[in-house]
């Protein structure tokens, strides 16, 4: 059962092939191109969600960091298609791969970071040493801010993989336990089967928000950095 | 400015075609070859299609915009290189090393 558990989460391969390429790049083909003035219905939906996260997410930079636009929308979309297609029984999920999360955090944040540096030198120091802080705990405090710094993409890769990991694992398991209970306790099956129902209502909001969250971490640390 | 296009394999284009002589009908049809590309323009072709679709539209970000990026995208890959040495290192000295005398409690 244990190695039921985990084989999910194992890299896929068809035949020897490792296909884990395809299926990152399959999300991208839901998401059609719009390449007329006025679209159908389902162009002119993606168009308006689009145009609403990005408004939502934007407003709060200047010129430069309005730049990283396609960036951050193109990243939103990947992560919350991801885990939603992630949601159908028998997929593999790219992102529950910790390997795959860091990619994606480690470029980003390095980017928002050598942006600082090298745009506001002095304020991105400034970082390193809150406002006010006593003299004696200046030493201290800037070694605190740089451990905090340093921690910022590992925290936003590690919790993306552990947010979408830990939901996919509970609901295997709860689904186990669902099944082995038919034959024993109906009654139990039943409770636990809609306990399953709402952890699957739960892990869609999940798969949404943790995109969303990654997105605006990003998004926030680039408005420390422009 | 027109896109400077790879010219097409030349193919003899060939149309239907109907001549009317004094006292006579004549109806002469000709073959028609389409005009087509050969396999081996296809590449130049996809690469064509490649540049003008996305390069183009997308030079201003991976030029100016995305610097930053592409310096931490060279950071990861330093970290990823150090990471996957480590291991090999590590898997190679495992390999190498003697097997304990003592055995499982």
């Amino acid at each position: 059962m244990n190695e039921n558990l985990f084989a999910s989460f194992a890299t896929p391969t068809m035949m020897g092939l490792p296909i884990v390429i395809l299926i990152i790049m399959f999300p991208s083909i839901l998401f059609p191109s719009p390449n007329r003035l006025i679209n159908n219905r389902l162009i002119s939906i993606q168009q308006w969600l689009v145009q609403l996260t990005s408004k939502q997410m934007m407003a709060i930079h200047n010129s430069k960091g309005q730049t990283w636009t396609l960036m951050l929308m193109s990243l939103i979309l990947f992560i919350g298609s991801t885990n939603l297609l992630g949601l159908l029984p028998h997929s593999f999920t790219p992102t529950t791969q910790l390997s795959m999360n860091l990619g994606m955090a480690i470029p980003l944040w390095a980017g928002t970071v050598f942006m600082g540096f090298r745009h506001k030198t002095k304020a991105a120091l400034a970082h390193f040493l809150p406002q006010g802080t006593p003299i004696f705990l200046i030493p201290m405090l800037v070694i605190i801010e740089t451990i905090s710094l340093f921690i910022q993409p590992v925290a936003l890769a590690v919790r993306l993989t552990a947010n979408i990991t830990a939901g996919h694992l509970l609901m295997h398991l709860i689904g186990g336990a669902t099944l082995a209970l038919m034959s024993i306790s109906p009654s139990t099956a039943l409770i636990t089967f809609i306990i399953l129902i709402l952890l699957t209502i739960l892990e869609f909001a999940v798969a949404m928000i943790q995109a969303y969250v990654f997105t605006l971490l990003v998004s926030l640390y680039l408005h420390d950095n422009t | 400015m027109s896109w400077p296009v790879f010219p097409p394999m030349a193919q003899p284009w060939c149309f239907l075609y109907q001549a009317v002589s004094a006292g006579q009908q004549t109806l002469c049809i000709l073959d028609a070859e389409e005009l087509t590309s050969s396999s081996s323009q296809r590449p130049f072709e996809m690469l064509q299609s490649l540049i003008k679709n996305v390069w183009v539209p997308m030079k201003p970000y991976y030029t100016q915009v995305y610097q930053e990026i592409w310096a931490g995208m060279g950071l990861m890959g330093f970290i990823v290189y150090k990471i996957r040495s480590a291991d090999k290192r590590s898997k190679a000295l495992k390999a190498s090393s003697p097997v304990p005398a003592h055995g499982h409690h």
